[in-house]
């Protein structure tokens, strides 16, 4: 349930959302084209469902610590190519266009094994770099939780770690 | 500017320090326009309201063809104030099954099995975020190749290891130097062996964590990638 800010409440499903131009008129969602920052419009890229893909590889593990998971998807083959099975079973890494629906990024995703079964990585690039000494780090406010947090006091009054005992 | 957060860290020489983890995904921001070439924001508007819904409507006239008529002649689903106006932020809150408000909910986690039975019932306790430990948190000292790991764990989140004084480089350097001679990554964690799971915010998920580390000249680079699950296939999923 929600609230709004004037005490209505809201039960699930009693609002909907939509796209609006600034005269507030409702947008079809097929009229819809997206833009970058600057408004220039982004290229779409097709959705790669059903029509087949060519597996580029195998690649270097590092390649995939460039990037992390979104979706993971547990494969079960229909029928498979034996050199393309016997290289996933000896550890070689494919990297494969990848998108459900249309696009505008062309994230991979990737094809790997392991002894538990075949799998699918969909994946987004992360964007670190190497840092040196005189490199000045700029933040912004801290964002966690207090330290002190894994602290509590227990029945007998004693105080305890709580939250680094635990195990999996 | 980013947001950060820390974590108490340990090296393999029994050190620790409290570093800083930058967040290095890259996210694109969804923009749209219309065909006319007209801005276009997203809202979210009130449809109906506890007293319009379909179920209230469903419960004050019984009778089908009752609320037919209703329907035809007055509108009784649409509140004229409300409808078509914008939700704006909202506050959530609970009610029981009558429909009361419930003031101090606790909450519970239920289990169900892979057929949907439950299969335990327990309320939630508050587990805090435990990146910065009050003790020192020891090197689990578990090293697994990058290849090995890349297979076997999905991650899910990665942030990337900076320092914000001369004495933090050091230290980071000399994990970087240790990680990229091995050519492996290192699992960080909690407890007494460094390898309990991770939480990097209150009562959020339970991450296996690892340590990347490479050197290039006089630069490295260290990344702590998290992984919410293994790569393990559920019964009935075959190769």
């Amino acid at each position: 349930m929600h609230l709004t800010h004037d005490g209505t409440i809201l039960p699930p499903g009693c609002t909907a959302d939509l796209y609006e131009d600034a005269d507030g008129n409702a947008v079809e969602h097929g009229d819809l084209l997206q833009t970058d920052n600057e408004g220039r419009l982004l290229r779409t890229i097709p959705a790669t469902i059903g029509r087949p893909q060519r597996p580029v590889g195998p690649i270097p593990a590092e390649e995939v610590m460039q990037f992390v998971a979104t979706r993971a998807y547990a494969l079960s083959s229909v029928s498979m190519a034996r050199d393309l099975c016997d290289s996933l079973l000896s550890g070689d890494i494919y990297r494969i266009p990848f998108r459900p629906r249309t696009a505008i990024v062309d994230y991979p995703a990737f094809l790997l094994a392991n002894d538990t079964g075949i799998y699918l990585l969909r994946c987004e690039p992360i964007l670190t770099e190497y840092i040196r000494l005189d490199q000045p780090v700029i933040l912004e406010d801290i964002d966690e939780d207090d330290a002190w947090d894994n602290w509590e006091v227990n029945d007998s009054g004693i105080i305890e770690n709580s939250g680094g005992e635990e195990e999996w | 500017m980013v947001g950060s957060r820390r974590i108490r860290l340990s090296d393999h020489r029994g050190r620790d320090a409290v570093v800083i983890l930058l967040p290095v995904t890259d996210r694109i921001q969804n923009r749209y326009q219309d065909t006319e070439g007209r801005q276009v924001h997203r809202v979210r508007r009130i449809r109906s309201t506890v007293d319009t819904s379909i179920e209230s409507l469903l419960e004050k006239y019984s009778d089908p063809d009752d609320l037919s008529h209703a329907l035809v002649t007055g509108d009784p689903e649409l509140d004229m104030e409300l409808s078509g106006r914008a939700a704006g932020s909202c506050d959530r809150f609970h009610i029981d099954a009558d429909g009361n408000l419930i003031y101090a909910p606790s909450i519970m986690e239920v289990r169900y099995d892979s057929s949907g039975i439950e299969e335990a019932r327990r309320p939630i306790t508050n587990r805090p975020a435990n990146l910065v430990t009050a003790v020192p948190p020891v090197w689990s000292g578990v090293l697994i190749q990058r290849e090995d790991a890349v297979r076997r764990y999905a991650f899910t989140r990665a942030y990337q290891v900076v320092h914000s004084n001369a004495l933090e480089y050091d230290f980071l350097l000399s994990i970087a130097s240790y990680l990229d001679e091995r050519r492996s990554m290192v699992q960080v964690g909690t407890g007494r062996q460094g390898r309990g799971p991770l939480r990097t915010q209150r009562n959020g998920p339970r991450y296996r964590g690892f340590l990347d580390g490479r050197i290039q000249g006089d630069a490295m680079r260290l990344v702590l990638y998290l992984s919410v699950f293994e790569l393990a296939a559920s019964e009935g999923v075959n190769r």
